[in-house]
């Protein structure tokens, strides 16, 4: 019980709720300002109820104290210790004193009492409703992250596939080109080939033409021959008569004596003539047949020759027949490289297509991942935010299941005046409390020294934590921030999150200091809430 | 000395001489009609100056084998002498020239002429079988 305020003289009254009036709107404008820093509208509404509340009830106070100031101190005194009650947050403390109020003061401050009490409630579940917010969002986020990790990932092997398919496409087309270039540099020969051939070809040609030439002019040389040989034959008969006419000349003139001397000469010149003619005759016949013999061999030859030609001419004939047809074959498969080719670059472009496609595909999912990632800070600032207005609802104490002073009120009460004598019954105590409650992680009751008389662990940990348990029973606790505070006086306290001894993690301590009748602290007692559970406080 | 001319003519592979003055004409290619169941010297009857000519192998005359049956040339010559002269065709394979020789040679049957050696026919002798 906190000792009344009796010290107090009537000029001060009208100073102290001044001094209350403006602390309620500097801690309503706190709370503002804590609100802005955080998330959604709809979460704030119950803050500024509460910081409106506050300030009104606080001007009440303001309000009631002016006007009531009156000799009546008893009621004065009640209705100060009252609110004192109220500023500490012990609304329980509060509807007691407050009964003891007169009528309507009483049901007045007992239906403040009640709103404030429903509002810190509703802020309670306020921040139960954040911090499961919080976490769907993290549960959303995470499933979300992992999705787009997946997407990524198959993004990723499409791409590479993509990717792939496209290099062995530009490899297919290279290699297409590459060929028709051969297959062109292959007709360009083959067309000079033709070309050879068809020259080849042509000279024969002309060979054939200059044979049968020849071999028409040897035919004409041949007649013309026959017809010298003819002629020949001519004059070699006309010179024999011309013998035969010089002989009888002879003859004739010897009949005639010596007047035909001179005749005989003219038939003896006559002879000469005759056999002249008749060696010219030999002489040019053997010329002749010389000559016939040359052009027969030079016909002869130049058949052969001839022959020989037109074997040559049927080969190149035959060879300009297969070159056709070996560049037909290679105009087809020049059609076919181009095909190819052309096919092959109409699926690069496909590919780029859908590389692109990916490509912003990527983008989006990058996009997504930061954004999942300013959604999963957000969600944690969220989750602080409702672990703060937990707290500051937890500054009151409340006649309500998930109040841990009240809870803790509620252990220290069961403890016996004298708990360090009490040993064993302090054991079973904090091991019934502890099991009965599944939020709270360890529990422990120590002296007014701060030594441990007994201590709980949470079930689940009872296995794992054995050590550090044994470590804590032999510990002096004098020195923990809430050993201090508790000690300081008789109401709960509940701290901000420290390192507990017990897990070494971040949990919220909640104690209260046991007072014998005469007032002195004959215990602590203590117990821990993990801040991961704190969502379960109540359950 | 006084030189008689004489009309040379080869016979197979021999060269003969014949009196120039006996002989009247030399013809080539004279139509020869064979005479069957003749003597072996006669190798045909010719036409000369529109009456028959007999014409002897001269070859054969001098005593050599017949070779040829139609010798080209014909010497159209007086045989025998006198009242007894008749002209009859002597088959040769050609008529050469008209020379000069020594009419000693006569009397000798032969003679030299380019150094070949010639026989010389006396025709007026020279015996005809019918």
């Amino acid at each position: 019980m906190s000792p009344a305020a009796g010290g107090r003289s009537e000029s001060q009254s009208l100073v102290a709720p001044a001094a209350l009036y403006v602390a309620a709107w500097a801690l309503g404008g706190w709370l503002l300002a804590g609100a802005a820093r955080g998330a959604d509208a709809p979460m704030l509404q119950p803050l500024f109820h509460l910081a409106a509340i506050v300030g009104a009830v606080l001007f009440l106070v303001f309000d009631l104290s002016t006007r009531v100031a009156d000799p009546r101190s008893g009621l004065r005194s009640r209705l100060i210790g009252v609110f004192r009650q109220l500023g500490d947050g012990d609304l329980i403390r509060t509807a007691e004193l407050a009964r003891a109020l007169d009528g309507d003061l009483a049901a007045g401050v007992a239906r403040a009492v009640a709103g404030l009490a429903s509002r810190v409630e509703r802020l309670q579940a306020n921040s139960h409703s954040v911090a499961g917010a919080a976490e769907g969002v993290e549960r959303g986020s995470t499933v979300l992250a992992a999705s787009s990790a997946q997407q990524a990932a198959a993004a990723g092997e499409v791409t590479a596939a993509m990717e792939e398919l496209s290099r062995t496409a530009a490899e297919i087309s290279e290699h297409a080109e590459r060929q028709n270039q051969l297959v062109l540099t292959a007709e360009s020969e083959g067309a000079a080939g033709a070309e050879a051939v068809a020259e080849a070809v042509e000279g024969v040609g002309a060979v054939e033409r200059r044979i049968a030439d020849v071999t028409a002019r040897a035919d004409t040389l041949g007649t013309r021959s026959r017809e010298i040989f003819r002629v020949l034959e001519l004059i070699s008969d006309i010179a024999q008569e011309t013998h035969l006419l010089s002989l009888n000349a002879a003859l004739e003139a010897s009949a005639a004596g010596g007047r035909g001397r001179r005749f005989a000469v003219v038939a003896g010149e006559v002879r000469v003539l005759a056999e002249r003619v008749r060696d010219s005759v030999a002489s040019v016949r053997s010329q002749i047949e010389e000559f016939a013999s040359a052009i027969r061999s030079t016909v002869v030859a130049t058949e052969e020759g001839g022959k020989e030609a037109a074997r040559v001419l049927e080969e190149a004939r035959a060879a300009t027949g297969a070159l056709g047809i070996l560049r037909a074959s290679l105009r087809e498969s020049s059609e076919a490289a181009r095909q190819i080719s052309s096919v092959t670059r109409q699926q690069t472009s496909a590919t780029e297509e859908v590389l692109s496609t990916l490509r912003e595909l990527h983008q989006v999912v990058e996009r997504m991942s930061r954004d999942l990632s300013q959604l999963s800070a957000t969600s944690g600032r969220l989750r602080s935010i409702g672990l703060d207005l937990e707290l500051l609802a937890q500054t009151f104490r409340l006649d309500s299941p998930r109040s841990l002073k009240r809870l803790v009120h509620a252990w220290a009460a069961r403890l016996p005046e004298a708990p360090a004598s009490a040993g064993a019954s302090a054991q079973e105590l904090i091991d019934e409390l502890v099991g009965a409650a599944p939020f709270v992680e360890c529990g422990c009751i120590v002296d007014a020294r701060g030594r441990v008389v007994a201590t709980q662990i949470a079930r689940e940990l009872r296995e794992s934590g054995a050590e550090a348990l044994a470590e804590l029973r032999r510990r002096d606790l004098s020195d923990r921030a809430w050993f201090k505070k508790a000690s300081e006086g008789s109401r709960a306290v509940v701290t901000p999150p420290e390192t507990s001894l017990m897990s070494g993690e971040p949990c919220i301590m909640v104690a209260v200091a046991r007072r014998d009748a005469a007032g002195l602290p004959v215990a602590v007692v203590e117990f821990d809430v993990n801040v991961r559970h704190w969502t379960e406080i109540g359950e | 000395m006084t030189t008689t001319p004489y009309l040379l003519v080869r016979v197979g592979e021999r060269v003969a001489a014949l009196p120039a003055l006996a002989v009247r004409r030399v013809v080539r290619g004279a139509r020869l009609h064979p005479l069957p169941g003749a003597g072996p010297g006669l190798v045909g009857l010719a036409e000369f100056a529109g009456e028959p000519l007999a014409v002897l192998d001269l070859a054969q005359l001098l005593g050599e084998e017949r070779r040829n049956s139609r010798p080209p040339v014909t010497v159209v010559t007086w045989l025998g002498s006198g009242s007894d002269r008749e002209l009859v065709g002597l088959g040769v394979d050609d008529a050469i020239e008209v020379i000069e020789l020594d009419p000693a040679a006569l009397a000798l049957g032969q003679a030299l002429v380019g150094g070949r050696p010639v026989v010389v026919v006396d025709v007026e002798r020279l015996g005809v079988e019918a």
